[in-house]
């Protein structure tokens, strides 16, 4: 690989440990994936939940820190594993919080969400950024034409130093799409969307997808519900949707230097069987329903609190109602008064983390209802849940009478 | 005679042990037990198997990139593998190599089935290369 001499310098650790060991990622994995330089980037988004760095994580974020590490460029944060303002945490979730602190020190904003982009973050087309958390990469990517791969620890490497391999989605050719999907179904909600997600995700595998058909342009939920389930079910960083995302005005320039391939039909009975597949438990009492998988937006929690409101009761029973968003949406919500009506209604609001990265493990066989396909694959991994799917108006009916109806 | 492999060094360091051997990915978030260094996958060719001490030899990362991270808790724990061989390195376990202090090597040029579990093999990661010793 092709380095400055300030990069050489920063390799030889002449700027100190922190950014030493950042060169040695990047300049490792590009080795690795044929990258001939490195390219600076203008934004990081980064996951430290605790669940995932362990005590070595910790360590690792506070050497930074005391060695000197500051951050070139702006870095939000990922969900974490607590909410920040919970009182009596225990070991581990004060570990999380010590890992947050440390990347606020070396200067990154403590949004704590995997929806940044309710937040105001939101990456400009074309512009190359290295962002971590999977559920992203499609939304940044597909939807705004920016550019990032799907970054782990390289991406504190590049909050570091600026920079980035020249490789992957950095790359015009690699933007283009390999495989045709012909969606011949009126897809509306996040619930939909998450199951097309999933699908799409599964058919691409390791290719980038162009979807055709699709009837109109998603909504930021249905876009980023769409992203988070294909992100988790395939190994791609972008899909197309034809003549609604920005880099696929029309078939032909979606595929680029590639072939337009014959396409793979999504029909509703497709949909159905991925329902089926995602879901696998029969109408009756829940014991958890999640909704919120990426973080919710201001909408969807009007949204939940109109339908709360509708519904006419508050909640029965021992059923945990969680509605996950991050800070300033939950903030938001509650300037409106939407977080009382919720809370009264016996659904608990959450900020900062969510039922699958917090150290509050759903319990073990639980069966928990949900409209996300993501959460659905890591209740059922994690805690093998037992899942009921369907959309967001079933979830909050089954939050608030325990009881899943199909 | 003994063999020796050359293909690329990614992170350097020599590291001598026993082969853990597949032709399939290794996640090490999620696949890995981090605290047991046991794979705990769900169908995985080396289901139940640990990692600690081991050159483990498969076909590259796969899964979460929190698997960099889960590659340092298992080096702090003393249960990540000595050295790894890939046949084309990912990102996740390349960047874990570097965070773990893990001699990394890959594109050997040749097929996974020349290595057996249990051969004793020396890794170079900054020569890129693996010898099979006798």
């Amino acid at each position: 690989m092709k380095l400055t001499p300030n990069q050489q310098a920063m390799l030889d650790g002449q700027q100190g440990w922190p950014f030493q060991i950042a060169m040695r990622m990047l300049t490792a994995v590009g080795r690795a994936l044929d990258a001939p330089d490195l390219i600076p980037v203008t934004s990081t988004h980064l996951v430290i939940d605790g669940t995932a760095l362990g005590e070595a994580g910790r360590d690792f974020l506070e050497r930074l820190v005391a060695e000197g590490g500051r951050f070139a460029i702006p870095a939000s944060i990922n969900a974490i594993a607590v909410d920040r303002t919970k009182q009596d945490m225990t070991k581990e979730e004060r570990d999380q919080i010590r890992m947050l602190e440390a990347c606020e020190k070396m200067g990154a904003l403590p949004s704590c969400s995997c929806n940044p982009f309710i937040q105001g973050i939101q990456p400009g087309f074309g512009e190359h950024v290295a962002w971590s958390e999977s559920a992203t990469a499609p939304y940044v990517n597909s939807v705004l034409g920016a550019r990032t791969n799907r970054e782990g620890a390289t991406a504190v490497a590049s909050a570091l130093t600026g920079l980035t391999p020249r490789c992957g989605m950095h790359v015009d050719q690699n933007r283009h799409g390999k495989v045709l999907i012909q969606v011949d179904a009126d897809i509306t909600g996040a619930d939909r969307y998450s199951l097309l997600g999933a699908l799409a995700g599964r058919l691409a595998g390791d290719r980038i997808p162009v979807l055709d058909g699709v009837g109109k342009t998603p909504s930021i939920d249905e876009y980023v519900a769409f992203g988070a389930a294909f992100a988790i079910h395939g190994s791609v960083a972008m899909f197309h949707m034809s003549g609604i995302t920005p880099e696929a005005p029309d078939l032909a320039i979606a595929f680029g230097v590639n072939a337009v391939p014959g396409p793979v039909i999504i029909d509703d009975h497709t949909l159905e069987a991925e329902r089926l597949e995602t879901a696998g438990g029969d109408a009756g009492p829940v014991d958890v329903v999640s909704i919120g998988c990426p973080h919710a937006s201001i909408d969807q929690m009007r949204a939940a609190a109109t339908m709360v409101g509708r519904s006419g009761g508050a909640k029965t029973g021992d059923t945990v109602f969680y509605i996950h968003t991050n800070r300033s949406t939950f903030d938001t919500a509650d300037g409106e008064g939407l977080i009382d009506i919720l809370t009264g209604a016996g659904a608990r609001v959450t900020a900062d983390n969510c039922s699958v990265v917090s150290y509050d493990r759903v319990t073990a066989g639980a069966r928990l209802a949900t409209n996300s396909a993501k959460m659905a694959l890591f209740a059922k991994s994690v805690s093998d849940a037992e899942i009921l799917f369907g959309s967001t108006e079933q979830c909050i009916q089954a939050g608030l009478t325990g009881v899943w109806k199909d | 005679m003994s063999r020796k492999f050359k293909g690329h060094g990614l992170v350097g360091g020599i590291a001598e042990g026993a082969a853990l051997v597949t032709s399939d990915g290794i996640a090490f978030n999620l696949g890995v037990d981090e605290t047991t260094g046991i794979v705990i996958e769900a169908g995985h060719p080396l289901k139940d198997a640990s990692v600690a001490g081991r050159v483990l030899v498969c076909r590259s990362g796969k899964g979460s990139t929190a698997g960099s991270f889960s590659l340092l808790q298992l080096a702090e724990r003393g249960l990540a593998p000595t050295a790894i061989v890939n046949i084309q390195a990912d990102a996740v376990v390349t960047a874990g190599c570097v965070l773990a202090d893990i001699p990394l090597v890959h594109r050997l040029g040749t097929d996974i089935a020349e290595f057996a579990t249990g051969t004793r093999l020396r890794v170079d990661g900054d020569a890129g290369t693996v010898k099979v010793l006798l």
